[in-house]
C-alpha cells in the first residue's frame, strides 16, 4: 500500500466569477523514502492538490474521489483525527513562507508549538532541538535566529524556517509547495539536497511542487505533470526529462532556457481556466500534434511503459507503433 | 525601556497640543451666549454688582489679558475659582475625578473581555448562533443610545426586579465609606470596608453596564472582523495545516494576531465613553466629573468648563498614547 494513494480527486471552487474546476480526475500514489516532483504553470492546481492531502481546501471548494493516507480519507477525517494527520501524517511547506509565518511570534517559539504538538516533548526540551533544526536547514547562528520575528527575515531564511517548521511536526510525507521560488541558484540547490536527505536517509515520502521541471528533476525519483487541473503525464523522474511522452511536457522542457545561450522556446498560449471538469483534451488548443479526436474525447491517463503514464492518445499510438 | 523613552517624548509633545485646546476652548465659552455674572447674582441685583462681580471673576480685563493670566495660573497649578461654589476648581476636580475615571475604566475593561472573547469565538464559528447574535448585537447596539439604555436597565434591573440599588450615588451612605481617591471599590479596599465594597458595586452594576453596552457594538464588530480576516490568513491556516492544538492556535496564532490589530481602533471608540459618561453619570446621579461639568456648563462656570474640556483633552491623549505603546508591545512589527 502506498503512504499516499489519491484517487480521482476532483476539486471545484465556487468563485465570484464563477466555478472553478481546480482539479479534474485526479490519481497520483507517494510511496515512503520517495521524492515525487509536480510540476507545471502557475494556476494548474498543483496548492490545491497539496491543500486536499492535508484537508485544508478554502471554504468554497468542494471535493469528490478520494485522498488516502495510510488507507485513510483524509476528506472524510474529521475533529483529532484529522489534527492528528496533520502535521505529523502529512505536512506542509507554504509557498509563501514570509505570509505563512506567524507576524507576532518568534520563529524559536513557532518552532516549539511544533515540537511540542507532535513530539509530546516539554517547552524546554524542545527549545534544544528547535535550535537543532534551524541549524539543520542551514540557518546561521541558530541560537540569537531562534529569537527572532518573522518580519526580521530574509526571503531565504523565511524559507529555511518554514521547512524547519515542517520538519519539526516529524511528518511521514512532506509537502513542499515551490520551496525553492525566489532563491537564488545555491540556495535552492541546497534546499533540494535536503528534501533528497530526508527520503533517502529519513524515509520520508515527499511531494515537491514546483514550476520548474528542469530544476528539480535531479533529486526526484518521478516527476508528476500538471495542466489545468489534470495529471497529463506521470513517470520515472530520467524518462520523462529524457523522453517526455506528453506534448506539454515537452512543451515545458523546451521552454527552459539552457546553459549554453539558448533563450528556450516559450510555449504558445496559455493555461485555459476551466469551470467543470473538461470533457476533451484541454490541451489541445496549444498541441502541435494535435488530432481531430482530441477535440471530441478527454484522454485518459494510460500506461505507456514501466511506471510510465500519458494522457495523450497520439503519443500512445506511436508508442504501440514503434 | 524603549518604551518609556517614546512615552516621555509623546508626553512632551502634548504641551502645545494643550495650550491649542486651552485657547479654543477659552474663546468658545465666552462666546456662548448667555452670562455667568447673571446666573449667581439675585434677580434685585444693579448694575453695581454686576460690575463689581465681573471684576471679582476677572472678566473685566481684555479678553488676551483675560487669557494670559489664566495660562499663567495653570501653569503653576490654579485652574481658578468655581464662579458658583467659590471652591477651588482643582480641588473640586480632583474630589470627583477618581468616581469617573472607575466608572470608564470598568467599563473599558468589561466591554473589551467580552468583546474579545465573544468577536473571536463568533469568528471561529462563522454563520453559527453566536456569530449571528454578536452581530446583531454589532448593529442594535449602534442604533440605542445610551440614556435608553441606561433608562432600560434602570427601569428592569431596579424598578421591576429590585436587584440593583436605586439609581442615586456611589455608595450607601449607611456604610460609612471614607473617601480617598474617590473611586469606591478602591476607598473600601484600602479602608478595609467590606460592606462599602458590596454596597459600591452594586451601585457601579447598571451604570458600568450601560457604558460598557455603548462601547460593545463597536468593539465587537472590530475584533470579530479582525479575528475573520487573520482566519483567512496563510499564518492561521499554516498552525492549522500544522496540526497545533486548539487551545495553542486560538491562543498564539488567532487571538494574539488579532489583538495586535486593534489598539488604535480601540483607542477610538473608547473616546466615546468620555462623553457617554456625561449622560450616564447624571442618569445615576454620579457625582463625577461628567454631571459636574453638564452643571458648569448650564450655568457658565468658566473655570469649570475649561478645566473639563482640558482634562477630556488629556484623557484623549493619554488613551492614544497607551494606545500605541500596547500597540508596540503586542506588535513587534511596530517601531516606536
Ligand atoms: N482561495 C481560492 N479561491 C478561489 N479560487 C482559487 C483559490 N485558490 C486558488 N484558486 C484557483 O484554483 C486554481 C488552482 O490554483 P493553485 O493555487 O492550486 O495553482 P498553482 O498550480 O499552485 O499555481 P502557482 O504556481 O501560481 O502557485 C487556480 O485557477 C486558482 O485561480
Ligand atoms: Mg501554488
Amino acid at each position: 500500500m502506498s503512504l499516499l494513494s489519491i484517487r480521482d480527486l476532483s476539486v471545484t471552487i465556487a468563485g465570484s466569477t464563477g466555478d472553478v474546476a481546480a482539479l479534474s480526475g485526479v490519481r497520483l500514489d507517494i510511496e515512503p523514502g520517495t521524492v515525487v516532483g509536480l510540476v507545471g504553470e502557475s494556476g494548474g492546481g498543483k496548492s490545491m492538490l497539496a491543500r486536499s492531502v492535508v484537508g485544508l481546501l478554502p471554504h468554497t471548494a468542494s471535493a469528490t474521489g478520494q485522498v488516502l493516507f495510510e488507507g485513510d480519507d483524509v476528506l472524510a477525517m474529521t475533529g483529532d483525527r484529522l489534527r492528528r494527520h496533520r502535521g505529523a501524517g502529512a505536512a506542509m511547506c507554504f509557498q509563501q513562507p514570509l505570509l505563512a509565518l506567524n507576524p507576532v511570534r518568534r520563529v524559536g517559539d513557532q518552532l516549539v508549538d511544533r515540537l511540542v504538538a507532535h513530539g509530546g516533548a516539554a517547552r524546554r526540551a524542545a527549545r534544544a532541538r528547535a535550535v537543532e533544526l534551524l541549524g539543520q536547514v542551514g540557518i546561521r547562528e541558530p541560537e540569537r535566529r531562534f529569537r527572532a520575528y518573522p518580519h526580521e527575515m530574509s526571503g531565504g531564511m523565511a524559507q529555511r524556517v518554514m521547512i524547519a517548521l515542517a520538519l519539526a511536526c516529524g511528518p511521514r510525507l512532506l509537502l513542499a509547495d515551490e520551496p525553492t521560488t525566489g532563491l537564488d541558484v545555491t540556495l535552492a540547490g541546497e534546499m533540494l539536497a535536503l528534501f533528497r536527505r530526508e527520503a533517502t536517509e529519513n524515509g520520508r515520502a515527499v511531494l515537491l511542487i514546483s514550476h520548474d521541471i528542469a530544476g528539480i528533476a535531479a533529486v526526484c525519483d518521478r516527476l508528476a505533470v500538471l495542466y489545468a487541473g489534470t495529471l497529463v503525464e506521470h513517470g520515472p523522474a530520467a524518462e520523462v526529462l529524457d523522453a517526455p511522452r506528453h506534448p506539454y511536457t515537452r512543451g515545458l522542457l523546451a521552454a527552459v532556457p539552457s546553459l549554453h545561450g539558448d533563450p528556450g522556446q516559450p510555449m504558445r498560449g496559455g493555461q485555459p481556466m476551466l469551470g467543470a471538469a473538461p470533457q476533451s483534451c484541454p490541451f489541445e488548443p496549444r498541441c502541435p500534434s494535435g488530432e481531430a479526436e482530441c477535440g471530441r474525447r478527454r484522454p485518459a491517463l494510460v500506461e505507456i511503459g514501466p511506471a510510465h503514464l500519458a494522457a495523450c492518445p497520439v503519443t500512445a499510438r506511436e508508442e504501440a507503433r514503434g | 525601556m524603549r518604551l518609556a523613552r517614546y512615552a516621555g517624548r509623546r508626553l512632551l509633545l502634548l504641551l502645545p497640543v494643550l495650550v491649542g485646546v486651552s485657547i479654543l476652548t477659552f474663546l468658545l465659552v465666552r462666546v456662548l451666549p448667555g452670562d455667568p455674572v447673571r446666573t449667581v447674582l439675585p434677580q434685585s441685583a444693579t448694575e453695581a454688582d454686576v460690575a463689581a462681580a465681573r471684576e471679582r471673576f476677572g472678566l473685566d480685563a481684555p479678553l488676551p489679558v483675560q487669557y494670559l493670566i489664566y495660562l499663567r495660573n495653570v501653569a503653576t497649578g490654579d485652574l481658578g475659582t468655581s464662579f458658583q461654589s467659590g471652591q477651588d476648581v482643582g480641588v473640586e476636580m480632583g474630589e470627583r475625578i477618581g468616581a469617573t475615571i472607575e466608572l470608564i475604566g470598568y467599563a473599558m475593561i468589561i466591554a473589551l473581555l467580552v468583546a474579545t472573547v465573544i468577536g473571536v469565538a463568533a469568528a471561529l464559528r462563522r454563520g453559527g448562533l453566536l456569530d449571528k447574535g454578536a452581530r446583531l448585537v454589532g448593529i442594535a447596539g449602534n442604533a440605542i443610545p445610551e440614556f435608553v439604555l441606561g433608562l432600560i436597565l434602570i427601569i428592569v434591573f431596579y424598578g421591576s426586579l429590585s436587584w440593583a440599588p436605586a439609581p442615586d450615588g456611589r455608595v450607601d451612605g449607611s456604610t460609612g465609606l471614607v473617601p480617598i481617591t474617590g473611586a469606591s471599590t478602591f476607598d473600601a479596599v484600602l479602608g478595609g470596608n467590606l460592606p462599602a465594597l458590596g454596597s459600591a458595586l452594586a451601585h457601579l452594576a447598571l451604570p458600568v453596564t450601560t457604558l460598557a453596552l455603548v462601547v460593545l457594538a463597536p468593539l465587537l464588530n472590530t475584533v470579530r472582523s479582525g479575528a475573520v480576516s487573520v482566519m483567512d490568513s496563510d499564518a492561521y491556516i499554516c498552525a492549522v495545516a500544522h496540526g497545533l492544538p486548539r487551545r495553542t492556535v486560538i491562543k498564539r496564532y488567532l487571538a494574539r494576531p488579532t489583538l495586535a490589530g486593534l489598539p488604535t481602533l480601540t483607542a477610538l471608540i473608547f473616546g466615546n465613553l468620555i462623553g457617554g459618561a456625561v449622560l450616564v453619570e447624571t442618569m445615576f446621579s454620579w457625582q463625577g466629573l461628567g454631571q459636574w461639568a453638564l452643571k458648569g456648563l448650564v450655568t457658565r462656570d468658566y473655570p469649570v468648563i475649561q478645566t473639563f474640556v482640558l482634562v477630556t483633552a488629556v484623557a484623549y491623549l493619554l488613551l492614544f498614547l497607551i494606545a500605541d505603546v500596547v500597540q508596540a508591545w503586542l506588535d513587534p512589527r511596530v517601531k516606536i
